[in-house]
């Protein structure tokens, strides 16, 4: 059973009308996180899921702190992805740093207390998994809307949560004061110890150029576009 | 937007987070009075103004190094923001002469590089070059800095520590300067 909300604060920006449109979108979009999910478990022999997806707008101001504590350490795999207009986007794989060395790990068939994820090899492969699951869900998303996508190769950064949140919260600050987040949590359901450790985050941010974009092209799911 | 969050731990100090595109101010003659924090800058830049006399001190968390479409003050730009932080500390009692202040800047780092080129713009090297401009145009005098790079930052600016800023960077030894 996945959890999912739709968080709109009350700030001054909120347009009724934005979640009354999402709701259209919305099952596109779990859809396309569903794909990301199986595409990250059949590279990983892992079974991945989504287990809770958060739709809802969010300032710039608050982006660095959407997915837990700010000066934590964390792995990001970052890739921004662009429309057929001038719409963009940012897509993150976020993960805590000790999930990070155990997936690399998995990934690598070796053990966690070996594995350096800064180190060539381990930030591949983590590079791989944020690419594979990125693109799954592009490919969905573009599936269904009719939009074609196209994604840059990732940027692998191992530094504060927040500090990666910030410099994406910083490129849409350049065209919006708040953007749509698409904050999902994907959970393992083996092996056990690291499914109960691991905070595996799935962000994705479109610019409102690229979520008008999305907005105008949804349609709920067996409909005919 | 004047940050408004307060959190305080236990036997600390308070202290204010400052958000992207906000600021706070605080001053250095209040025993429990907050210090003034930006968590995990990236490509921002956290200015830190203090000025001696009124023990006034101000952070602005500049996001992008031009100017508002309206120029207003305004702390996101780095154009603006050292209007919206002079219009701030005078509130509390800083004087209007931005001369009498001196600063401390922190932040702009590239953190997200895409391999083969990619596609952001180095927005922190930008920042820190607008902010360092706007600082000799104002005539207030820079007295340490901690910038670019490829790590974010977190930076804490403590009035009663007489303008100085603590400036963490993750796996290297905290900075003060």
């Amino acid at each position: 059973m996945i959890d999912i909300r739709m968080a709109f604060p009350g700030t001054p920006g909120d347009s009724p009308s934005i979640s009354t449109r999402l709701a259209d979108l919305t099952p596109v979009v779990i859809a396309a996180l569903d794909n990301a999910a199986a595409a990250l478990s059949e590279m990983a022999g892992l079974r991945i899921a989504v287990s809770s997806t958060t739709l809802g707008l969010a300032r710039i101001a608050d982006m660095p702190v959407l997915a837990g504590g700010p000066e934590a350490l964390a792995l990001g795999v970052y890739f921004a992805f662009s429309g057929d207009d001038d719409g963009q986007g940012h897509l993150l794989l976020l993960m805590d740093d000790a999930g990070s060395q155990q997936v690399a790990a998995l990934l690598l068939g070796e053990d966690a207390a070996d594995v350096d994820v800064t180190a060539s090899l381990p930030a591949s492969a983590l590079a791989e998994a944020g690419n594979v699951s990125c693109s799954a869900f592009l490919n969905a998303l573009g599936d269904t809307t009719g939009l074609r996508l196209d994604i840059t190769p990732p940027a692998v950064v191992q530094d504060m949560r927040g500090a990666i949140l910030d410099a994406l919260a910083a490129d849409i600050a350049t065209v919006a004061e708040e953007a749509l987040v698409i904050n999902t949590r994907f959970t393992l359901e083996q092996p056990e110890q690291l499914a109960q450790a691991l905070d595996l985050r799935f962000l994705v941010v479109p610019t409102p150029s690229m979520l008008e974009q999305l907005l105008e092209r949804a349609v709920p799911i067996g409909a005919v576009r | 937007v004047i940050a408004a969050s307060a959190v305080r731990a236990p036997g600390a100090s308070s202290s204010i987070a400052v958000g992207l595109g906000e600021l706070a101010v605080a001053r250095a003659d209040t025993p429990d009075g907050p210090q003034l924090v930006a968590y995990g800058l990236g490509s921002c830049v956290a200015i830190c103004l203090f000025e001696a006399r009124s023990g006034v001190a101000g952070m602005a968390h500049v996001v992008l190094p031009g100017e508002s479409p309206h120029g207003e003050p305004n702390a996101r730009f780095a154009r603006n923001a050292l209007a919206a932080l002079r219009e701030a500390m005078v509130k509390i009692g800083g004087p209007a002469d931005l001369r009498r202040y001196q600063a401390r800047i922190a932040g702009g780092a590239q953190v997200l590089v895409i391999s083969g080129g990619g596609s952001l713009p180095r927005v922190g090297d930008r920042n820190v070059e607008s902010v360092r401009d706007e600082l000799v145009r104002a005539a207030i005098p820079l007295l340490g800095e901690h910038v670019g790079g490829g790590k974010g930052r977190t930076v804490w600016f403590n009035p009663r520590d007489l303008g100085r800023i603590r400036v963490r960077t993750v796996g290297r030894p905290e900075l003060v300067f």
